[in-house]
């Protein structure tokens, strides 16, 4: 297995967005869907998570509230603002720009022009 | 999921710690679990979970301190919301009440803007620092004569020793008024002028815009003559032309222009022409004529305590010395601002205090519509009550009421001040007014009105809120028309109705005790008539050297002048009443027969007049004769004494022969008592007649004289011919001044007759604003009691028995506030003392008449309500429930 990858802050906020797309999540859950959803590829650890989790709810793009886990413990659980919905699509359509244009130059066959 | 949505209001610093605290182990233990699940050990299990955890503890405390930073920013917005729901629900019940919502902002706009424009005039008057640079320490010098208790300017020989024993200032200097003739094309002109001692621009530090200051040896008597214009003069007679500098301009001798003043040189005057003044042996012998504006700049650290010491113990020294004529003057030390202020600061002073009642009115007048408005919604605020808000909730709503009323109303009032202001300002200049050009709507006046905004605010709002909150205890959830309104209410719409009407009386007691002044001033007789009375001045000491063709003069011009056509009579004299112009004489005097020690001489103004002078002023002659032609040089020198000298001197002996030695202008000349003439108020009303004679023109011919000349018609219509007349023999002379007796009288009541115009007004608005509020009151007691008055005619009751039922809940009301306030105002009148002339500040008459009006008022505030209960029909009052 490969170490892995180390991530940016801001990396960290659109994931922890994204995995709150489907709905509410505890801090746990989201861990895990992104360990799952990137096959452990991703360096993110909890402590980071957690803390991005807490700055976007500061910033008003997560509200937490807490609720009942699956396993009937106190859990505490956030869900995206309209206001978080609104920053995953913008940091979403600046990441693939940001990747594609990595991505074009990395594909350069040879240079041009 | 079954989520239970639980949320403190807040949390608290340990609640959080808890909270994070849970979450991180929460977070532990399922991934432990997740990984036991796998395979691994418990603490194999728990081990990894930490490290992929990372830093617990450092991740607890960031987490904390977010969370805290969230927790204060979701109150702070929380607080936020709240109030604009309070603000928009205040807005969209005030729009529901139109008519109530617009009386409320006008009659809040009204008095915030009031007060703003008298605010905005006291803030330039009296608060805002003078346009000289670190003007607070800028000090004029006076004489003060004990005896006569007037203070007077300083005469140049005391200045002098002033200037050279005084320590406290930088240097002490001073201006003295002058005069400059202009001959160049077109009629000569007097120029007004300042002659500056060394020191004066410095002590101002006033700069010139072209050119340089005087130098030193310009300011040495016999060296290089020159002048500085003053701003003014440059642009009108000069086209503010650079190159006027180094010119040569010809007055009694020729004078090369130095520099330009800027306007800010305004003190003691502005003026066309200054020139420096040095200092002869002579001028250290004189004494006794005072006419000099001495300013003094405090050295860095000198308090004013100091200086007056200093000056108070010079004082005592030069009346040591010069027994004779400083035997009682003593020199006060006053803040050029508080001088130049002067009489004006009481009265500005007691305006504002007169708005701020206004205001008061204003604001009580609100808080009562509020009450009643609150009454008419109490079932609403009951609902909202048994709804779960709490008193305070519901004192904070009616409150968020108040104050978007008074901010709607301050807003309305700074835009009335914005608009009144320049009326106000050119009121205050014609009423002469100091310092008009500094009044504006500045940083402080704007404050000012955003305090009062917030007063307001809390004023109006405070009593309706605790009283109507008191009432919100979910009692009175079903109470419809007919419940009768609490007692509580009932009270407070009383006492408050009971205050406007106090506030107003105060207001309306000093109106009278101002108008009760002016009276009794204008009933004076000053001695004189001031009707139809033209002035001119002219100075011709140089035109005319010799004494005897000063004399021949003034007799030529003034046989050409009485035969115009439209000329009653005309005279002269070297100093008329009413008049800044010409010199104040008053030297001591000695009287045959009697010996006084050195400074006990009795002391009188003397006023060179012509022979016509008499009738020309309408000055009655009590005994003896009047001057003749014949009281000329060579003759018997004579005098005629007026009627307090008369009585002084000679008490119940006939003044006729008796003879006076003058000490003043040359060798002593004993003079004869030819004749007695009624007083003369000099400064005009309010003055008590001085000691004064009058010495025939043609024996001691003086240089400067006003002509008066009482005119058929009006006196301007003469002003042309007149100084044709003059200038047929003598083309080049100037006039230094040209004015109507009545001007100048008028201008010596302008200022009070603008206050009083002014606390007039004040007092009729607050008369206004408490009847609307006693109309208000009673209306609804009678609207409230509709069913019992009803119930009352049904039985029988004559309808003007309830007409005088309510007539007399009204004038009870207004008795309470009449008596409240008349209570109030015999402790602040004494505020005003000082405006006040002729009358006491308990002046019955102004009591009663306030009094008499407020009653009247009030009753006919209360008669419109009385009437209609007059017209209630019973069967419709009962049927109304």
């Amino acid at each position: 297995m490969r170490p892995p990858l180390a991530l940016l802050q801001g990396t960290v906020d659109i994931l922890v967005l994204k995995a709150l797309s489907f709905g509410s999540q505890h801090g746990y859950g989201i861990s895990r869907w992104i360990r799952e959803r990137s096959e452990g590829a991703l360096g993110l650890e909890d402590a980071g998570l957690y803390q991005a989790l807490h700055r976007l709810e500061r910033r008003g793009q997560v509200t937490a509230s807490w609720g009942a886990s699956e396993n009937n413990r106190r859990a505490r659980y956030y869900e995206l603002t309209a206001e978080g919905r609104r920053a995953l699509r913008a940091e979403t359509g600046t990441w693939r720009q940001y990747a594609a244009a990595v991505f074009r130059v990395l594909d350069a066959r040879q240079a041009e022009g | 999921m079954g989520r239970i949505q639980f949320r403190w209001p807040w949390r608290k610093r340990t609640d959080i710690g808890i909270e994070v605290d849970e979450e991180v182990r929460f977070h532990l233990d399922m991934r432990a679990e997740e990984l036991m699940g796998d395979g691994l050990s418990r603490t194999e299990a728990r081990r990894q979970a930490l490290a992929e955890f990372g830093d617990v503890e450092g991740a607890r405390v960031t987490l904390g301190r977010t969370d805290r930073a969230t927790e204060v920013a979701r109150r702070r917005r929380m607080l936020a919301e709240e109030w604009w729901r309070d603000v928009t629900l205040a807005v969209r019940s005030l729009r529901r009440a139109p008519s109530f919502t617009a009386v409320a902002v006008l009659t809040l706009g009204l008095g915030i803007g009031l007060s703003a424009v008298v605010f905005s005039v006291v803030n330039g008057v009296l608060l805002r620092p003078l346009a000289y640079p670190d003007a607070h320490r800028l000090v004029t010098l006076w004489q003060l004569d004990t005896q006569k208790g007037e203070r007077e300017k300083p005469a140049p020989a005391n200045f002098l020793d002033w200037r050279d024993r005084a320590r406290s200032f930088t240097q002490l200097s001073a201006a003295i008024p002058y005069g400059f003739d202009l001959r160049r094309d077109g009629d000569p002109v007097a120029l007004s002028a300042f002659l500056l001692t060394s020191g004066f621009l410095e002590n101002l530090a006033i700069q010139p815009i072209v050119g340089r200051l005087f130098l030193p040896e310009e300011y040495e008597p016999g060296g290089p003559k020159a002048v500085m214009l003053s701003e003014g003069l440059w642009r009108t007679r000069f086209g503010a032309d650079p190159g006027i500098i180094g010119q040569t301009l010809d007055f009694d001798y020729p004078y090369q222009v130095v520099g330009v003043l800027p306007a800010a040189l305004d003190y003691p005057a502005r003026a066309d022409i200054y020139a420096p003044r040095g200092f002869t042996d002579q001028d250290r012998t004189l004494r006794v004529q005072t006419y000099y504006n001495v300013v003094g700049r405090l050295k860095p650290g000198v308090t004013m305590a100091q200086v007056r010491d200093e000056m108070d113990r010079i004082g005592a020294d030069l009346r040591r010395e010069y027994p004779v004529a400083n035997a009682r003057v003593t020199v006060p030390v006053l803040p050029l601002l508080d001088h130049i202020t002067g009489t004006v600061r009481e009265a500005l002073w007691v305006l504002l205090g007169a708005v701020a009642l206004v205001l008061l009115i204003a604001c009580v007048n609100i808080a009562n519509l509020l009450l009643a408005r609150g009454l008419a919604r109490r079932s609403e605020i009951a609902v909202r009550a048994a709804l779960g808000a709490g008193r305070a909730r519901i004192a904070r709503q009616l409150l968020v009421e108040s104050g978007v009323l008074a901010v709607a109303g301050g807003v309305a009032g700074v835009a009335v001040s914005a608009l009144a202001l320049p009326a106000v300002i050119h009121a205050a200049a014609s009423a002469g007014l100091p310092r008009v050009e500094s009044i504006a709507l500045d940083g402080r006046v704007l404050g000012a009105a955003i305090l009062a905004t917030v007063v307001t605010a809390l004023v109006s709002g405070l009593v309706p809120a605790w009283i109507l909150s008191s009432g919100s205890d979910g009692l009175i959830v079903r109470g419809g028309r007919g419940a009768g309104q609490p007692a509580g209410t009932k009270r407070a719409g009383s006492v408050l109705v009971a205050a406007e009407v106090a506030i107003a009386l105060v207001l309306l007691v000093g109106a009278g005790l101002l108008g009760q002044s002016l009276r009794r001033l204008l009933s004076e007789d000053l001695g004189f008539a001031t009707d139809r009375r033209l002035l001119l001045t002219a100075h011709f000491w140089d035109q005319f050297p010799e004494p005897a063709q000063r004399a021949a003069f003034m007799e030529q011009v003034l046989g050409r002048i009485e035969v115009l056509p439209g000329v009653i009579a005309a005279g002269a004299g070297s100093a008329l009443p009413l008049s800044l112009e010409g010199s104040e004489m008053d030297p001591p005097f000695g009287v045959e027969g009697r010996a006084y020690e050195p400074g006990q001489e009795p002391t009188a103004r003397v006023t060179y007049v012509t022979p016509g002078y008499f009738a020309a002023m309408r000055i009655p002659l009590l005994k003896g004769r009047l001057f003749e032609g014949t009281d000329r040089a060579g003759g018997t020198p004579v005098v005629i004494v007026g009627e307090a000298m008369a009585d002084r001197i000679w008490p119940g002996e006939d003044p006729i022969g008796k003879r006076i030695s003058g000490r003043f202008r040359g060798p002593p000349v004993v003079r004869e008592v030819v004749g007695v003439v009624k007083d003369v108020r000099h400064t005009g009303y309010g003055e008590a007649p001085r000691l004064e004679y009058y010495i025939p023109h043609g024996q001691t011919p003086f240089g400067s004289m006003t002509i008066v000349v009482h005119t058929a018609q009006d006196p301007s219509a003469l002003l042309r011919p007149v100084q044709k007349e003059v200038w047929a023999l003598k083309g080049d002379l100037t006039f230094s001044g040209t004015e109507s007796m009545e001007s100048l009288l008028a201008g010596t009541l302008a200022v009070r007759r603008v206050i009083l115009m002014t606390i007039g007004l004040f007092a009729g608005m607050g008369a206004v604003l408490a009847a609307m509020g006693i109309y208000g009151v009673i209306s609804l007691g009678v609207a409230q009691r509709t069913r019992e008055l009803g119930v009352r005619m049904a039985l029988g009751a004559a309808p003007s028995s309830l007409k005088v039922m309510v007539l007399r809940q009204g004038i009870g009301l207004a008795a309470v506030g009449i008596i409240t306030g008349g209570l109030s105002a015999i402790g602040l009148s004494r505020l005003m003392a000082s405006l006040l002339y002729g009358t006491t500040p308990t002046d019955p008459w102004s009591f009663a008449a306030a009094a008499l009006m407020l009653g009247v008022v009030a009753a006919l505030a209360a008669w419109v309500p009385a009437r209609r209960a007059t017209r209630v029909d019973p069967l419709v009052a009962l049927r109304s429930e």
